[in-house]
Parts: C-alpha cells; structure tokens; sequence
C-alpha cells in the first residue's frame, strides 16, 4: 500500500501534468506551475488557523512575481 | 504513521496511568482491546481523539445530551449530569491533572511523542506538548497546527470511529461528508485555491476600476483637444484685432498730430487749455448724472418736467370730459334700434329690448372697470403734488446743471474743432482728416468689442480647459489602477478556470477510482443476498445504492446492519484511493453485523485496512471463533478490566 506522501505526491504530480497541458489554453506561464504545487502542498487544509490567508498571500505573491516579469502584458 | 505507545492517565474511566505499548509488525498490524460494556472501550477511543481535537465539537457530541456542552463544560463537568473527563476515582482523591500521550513513528521514519494534559485547578483549557526528533519541542498553537497538519479534524471520522455511528456515512450525501471526502482524496486544496483566487481577484478588481474608465478617458483627451484648437483660433483671432487696432490707433495719432498742426501754434495752446477746461467739465457732469441716477424715481421724469405735468393734467381732464360725452355716445348706442336706418328685415320689439339690455349691460361693465373719473381724478392730484415738491426742485436743478455742463462741452468741443482761420485747402485737409479720424474711431471701436468678446471666450475656454484637464488627471490615474490590476484580475481568472478543469478531471479520475474500489469492498464484505448489486458514485461524490435491475434502493430500505457494512466498505476505499496511512481505531466493530459478514470483516477487512488497526470489541462481538479467525493478523491483545466502573485498566493478554 502506498503511504501518505507517495499518494499525495501522485496526486500533485497529476495537477502539475494537468497544469502544463492546460497551460497554452489558459496562458498560464509554466514557470508558474511548480510554485502553485508548492503551494498546494503546504496549504492542504485551510481550516486551520492562519492557513487561508497564508495561500491567499504565497498566490499574491506568486501572480505578482510574474507580472513583474511582464508573463501578463 | 505508526503508534508505538498510547498512555491515558485519569482521564475518563481510566484511573492512575495506563501505557498500551505497540510494536510495528510487517506480519500482523492488529491490536485488540476487549471490554464488556462500560469498561472504557469508549474511553480509549475517545481520549485518542482528545489527543488530536482537544475539546472539538465533535467530541462534544458524543455525551448524550439534548445540547452540546460547551468546552468548559465538557471538561469541568456538569451537576449530575455529566460528570466531565477527569476520572472520577482520581477526582476523589484530589486529583485535578489528567492527560494523553502518544507515541508514533511517521511515514518518514521521524519519532514523534505527544501529550496533552489538563489541569483543571487552573483552567478547563489544555496543554500540548510535542516533542519531535528532528523539529525539536513544539508546545500549544504550534503543536496544534503540527497535529492538524498530519491529521486534520475532518480526516477522524474515516480513522477513529465507532462501527455502529459510521451509519451516516455510507449515506455520505451530507455536504459536509463530501466535502471531508474531498479533502480526504485531496480534492479539496484545489478548491481552496479556487477559493484563495477567488478573494484576491475580488479584491484586484475592487481596486482597479471598470473599463468605462477608458473610454471617458479618451472623450476627455478629445474634448481637450478641441478645447485647445478653439483656444488657438480665438488667440489667432485677438492677434489679428489686436494688430489691426494697433493699425488703426497708429493711423489714427498721425491723424490727429496732422489735425493739430493744421491749427497754428496759438490755437494749439488753446486747444491744450480747451481739453483741460473740458476734462474738467466732463468730470462735473458725470458726478451729476450719478447722483440724478441714485435719487432716480419712477416718475422723476414727469417731477423735473413742469410742462409736461402740465401737459398731461390737461389732456387727463379732456379724457374725463370726453368721458362725460361718452355717456351721449352711450345713450345713442342704446337707441339706436329705434332711430333710423333700419335693417331689413326690421327687428321685432322683444330683439331690440334684448340687444338694448346688452348694450347697457356692456357699457356698465365697462364703466365699473374703468372708474375712469376716479382714477383720472388721482392721477391730477399725483401730477399736482409734482409740481409743488421739494424733490421736483431738487430733480430739476440737477438736470439743469446736467444740461448746462452738457452745452458747455460741446461748446469746447467745438471750439477745439474750430478750423475758421485755416485756409480754404487746410480746411479740405482738416475735414477730411476729421471724417477719417472718425471713421478709425469706430473701426477701433468695432475691433475693440470684437477683441473684447473673444478674450471673453477665450477666458472661458481656458477655464474649461483647466477644469478638463483636471479631471483628465484624475481619470488618468484610475485608468493606471484599472490597467495594473486588470492583468492580475484577469489572471486570476483565469487560474482558477485552469484550476477547475484540473479539479474535474482529478475528481473524474478519483471518482471512477472510488467507485471501482468502494463496489470490489462491498462485494468482499458483503455476501447477503444481493440486494445492492452496485454502488454508483455521482460527480459531485453523491452515493446511491443499485439493485440488480438497476434502481435506486432507498436508504430506508437498507437495515442497519447493512449500512455498517456498506460504510465499512466506503472507508475502507477512501482509504485505498486516498493512500494516507493513519491508525485505524474501531469501537464496537461488528456490533449489528450478522455472522457470516462478521467473518468478511474479520477475514478481509481488518487484515488489509491498514497498516495498525486496533479494535475495540465486546467479547461477545470476538468470540473465540472469530478470535481464531483473527488472529493470524493479531500483534498484540489487551483486556480492560474496570469492575468498579471508575478505574480502567489495560493487561496485556498472551491468549484469549
């Protein structure tokens, strides 16, 4: 049986092949993508205290971070 | 995630301290504690819940009780009712401090022990304490984060369960069960990321404003625009007046130095002296003719006027004597249906009677709007005073001096104009110079009116400009907000859209695993007659239960006994498709499972469900037979012995 981390692993390697697939149709840079599963990873659970805001700043972060590299003109 | 020890101490049932110690074994991964009822089954289950969810409502809700006892309560007990966690042996002897450890190893090898203490002298809340073997001591909310990050409070109920309160489960059309299934199959941080996407676009497009910035922003540019050639064209305009009266006043001074000098040298002092006497004259008249205009009535005019006055009472009187004569006039009228010519044919007397009384009629009317007697009696007495006031005097004598001051200047005028000496050729000259001297006097004045009004638009067009632009600024500082944000917004949109595409596809993916698994458990555990033949699991994580022809069987319809298994079955899938790996605690395992299914269960399931189950069974439940059946995948076995019902006690067991 596959442990915890292993399945999770998969299941992030899946949203990261998705993501690169759907990356042209959504004009998402692939820079980006490995970030957002970082960030995936440590905000699993967003009922716990702080966490919400924590995702909420890491994806603001991350947005502007590629803004500044002009991925948005 | 391996428990290696669990420790309760006072807490619930449990008096003094209680150590379940527990090896990881590739061959065996069950644990057993048996208990009749009462001897801290339940307990056990419960204070390893505690461990994770300190005082959560989920706890909470497990005393039998009309309303959910707060925290505190749960804690420090209520009356009679409830008598709270610390154990009650302990309590007697003065006891205030009770507590839960663990000790686990994680899927990464790291040992992790973990305590949870109350001391209920000091406050119903509680105190955490890990202790990690690479993160070092973590205490209260870090250790509670570190707790809910392994083990979530929404993951308890697919791990740490009572076998007969898992019902609800295998109906899993509760939003909230879905959405812990979410979670648990790691769904459920895509969302949140949805939903972190979702915030921050709100508030980027809160920040930036609308596109109609944009286009008011343009309309403004061109408006501008025009304004300032508008602007242009009316400087152009007041150049060119301005370079014309300049002309003109330039023709005009050669004029009248040619006018001068056309008089001899002695006429020209005089003219000097005459424009000063004049000045001075104007001057005088100008003061009278303000001081007339303040004092000014409405009939000043006929007040500084005697002839007039005079005038006017006389021809007043003449119309009141008409007026008398008027009357013949009437009387003639009344007649004069009776007084030739006739008309043809001739009235009748009853006409002429009414066409008499009409005429009376109107010329009473008349005569009663007009009072003209009265009302020209008035007037002659108004008109009368006129002639005799002190006002009328004053009016009249400042008029005069007005006048007189007028005549005097004119008398200058013409005197400065005076060319009677001048020979007949310098006469020409001079009054032909005179005509054109006037002529560029009322050019200049056209072209200084017309310089007058366009500086005028051009003043306005300036403060129009000036207010445009203005508000230009402020648009063009909305429009950066709009554009700068308007890229992230739209990104952000656009993630989440990707994101959603993802989460359908992983949920399809997930969907079809579950189903897949959920039904192969099923039909391990459950071998009955047949009546469900298919679970179907809907996109949005919704069960249904499918006979053999295919329809729907109602909840309802599905003993109790069957729904344990069927939830049994969902866990046990969620479990697989989810790969976590936690310890499985089942209280009363088989409670309302007939024996044919209690042996799948025991046979199947709790072999392969995880790697550390620990069961909690009545001995009735784990007979010796089904202990047989067991143990192959038993590590170890616990009895809990607590006759007084205050006191558990764990001992270790060799055989049944």
């Amino acid at each position: 049986m596959q442990d915890n981390k292993r399945m999770t692993d998969n299941i992030l390697e899946f949203i990261e092949v998705t993501l690169r697939e759907l990356s042209n149709e959504y004009n998402i840079p692939k820079d980006m993508i490995p970030h957002l599963i970082v960030l995936l990873e440590q905000y699993p659970d967003t009922t716990i205290h702080g966490k919400k805001k924590a995702l909420r700043d890491g994806l603001e972060r991350q947005i502007d971070s590629i803004k500044n590299q002009g991925f948005l003109d | 995630m391996h428990f290696t020890s669990i420790t309760i101490t006072n807490l619930f049932s449990y008096y003094h301290e209680n150590t379940l110690f527990l090896k990881e074994n590739k061959q065996c991964n069950i644990t057993v504690i048996m208990g009749r009822n009462g001897y801290g089954k339940t307990s056990f289950i419960n204070s390893i819940k505690m461990l994770f969810i300190d005082t959560a409502e989920e706890i909470r809700r497990t005393i039998q009780r009309k309303r959910v006892p707060t925290p505190k309560q749960f804690v420090m007990g209520i009356a009679n009712e409830w008598w709270g966690i610390l154990n009650q042996q302990a309590k007697q002897e003065g006891e205030t401090i009770c507590s839960i450890s663990a000790s686990w190893i994680d899927s990464e090898g790291y040992y992790i022990d973990a305590k949870r203490t109350w001391d209920l002298a000091r406050s119903h809340e509680s105190n955490l304490r890990i202790e990690h073997s690479v993160y070092g001591l973590l205490i209260n909310d870090e250790a509670n984060n570190f707790l809910k990050n392994i083990l979530p409070k929404s993951f308890l109920p697919f791990f740490f369960f009572d076998g007969e309160d898992i019902l609800a489960i295998a109906e899993a059309n509760d939003n909230e069960i879905i959405k812990k299934m979410e979670l648990l199959l790691n769904i459920r941080p895509l969302e949140n990321m949805q939903e972190a996407l979702y915030t921050l676009s709100k508030e980027w497009k809160k920040k930036g404003k609308d596109y109609s910035v944009l286009s008011k922003l343009i309309d403004k540019e061109e408006s501008i625009a025009r304004q300032e050639d508008k602007k242009a064209e009316y400087k152009q305009k007041i150049n060119d007046l301005s370079v014309n009266i300049e002309e003109y006043k330039y023709q005009l001074k050669k004029i009248n130095r040619r006018l001068l000098w056309l008089r001899d040298y002695k006429e020209q002092e005089s003219g000097i002296n005459f424009k000063k006497n004049k000045k001075k004259k104007e001057k005088q008249r100008i003061e009278i003719l303000e001081d007339l205009a303040m004092n000014w009535k409405q009939d000043a005019i006929l007040a500084i006027n005697p002839n007039l006055i005079k005038k006017a009472i006389n021809k007043i009187k003449s119309i009141s004597t008409n007026n008398k004569s008027d009357i013949s006039t009437e009387n003639h009228l009344i007649n004069i249906f009776t007084t030739p010519p006739f008309s043809q044919p001739k009235l009748t007397l009853h006409q002429v009677n009414f066409y008499s009384n009409r005429i009376i009629h109107e010329l009473n009317t008349i005569r009663r709007k007009n009072n003209i007697e009265k009302n020209f009696n008035i007037a002659i007495l108004q008109l009368e005073h006129h002639k005799n006031s002190y006002y009328t005097d004053l009016l009249r004598k400042k008029t005069n001096n007005a006048k007189y001051l007028y005549e005097e200047i004119k008398k200058i005028n013409n005197n400065i104009k005076s060319i009677d000496f001048l020979s007949k050729r310098k006469k020409q000259e001079y009054l032909t110079l005179l005509k054109k001297e006037d002529i560029l006097k009322e050019r200049i004045f056209k072209l200084e009116s017309k310089k007058y009004i366009n500086k005028k638009e051009l003043d306005r067009l300036r403060h129009s400009i000036t207010s445009s632009t203005n508000e230009l600024r402020k648009l063009e500082k909305n429009l950066h907000i709009a554009t700068e944000f308007r890229q992230q917004y739209d990104f952000a949109l656009r993630l989440k859209n990707a994101l959603e595409e993802v989460k359908k596809r992983l949920k399809i993916i997930k969907r079809k695993e579950l189903e897949e698994t959920y039904n192969k458990h099923l039909s391990t555990l459950l071998d009955s007659h047949g009546l469900i033949q298919k679970v179907a699991i809907s996109e949005d994580f919704e069960i249904s239960y499918h006979d053999q022809q295919g329809n729907e069987i109602g909840m309802s319809t599905m003993s109790a006994g069957m729904k344990q298994l069927s939830a049994t079955a969902l866990l046990w899938a969620l479990k697989d498709i989810s790969g976590r790996e936690f310890p499985i605690i089942i209280d009363t395992p088989m409670g309302r499972i007939d024996a044919k299914h209690q042996e799948n269960l025991l046979k199947q399931y709790y072999p392969n469900v995880g790697k550390q189950v620990i069961l909690l069974p009545t001995d009735s439940e784990l007979d010796e037979r089904k202990y047989q059946l067991l143990k192959p995948s038993i590590c170890k076995l616990y009895q809990l012995h607590n006759p007084t019902g205050r006191s558990s006690e764990i001992k270790e067991k060799k055989e049944y």
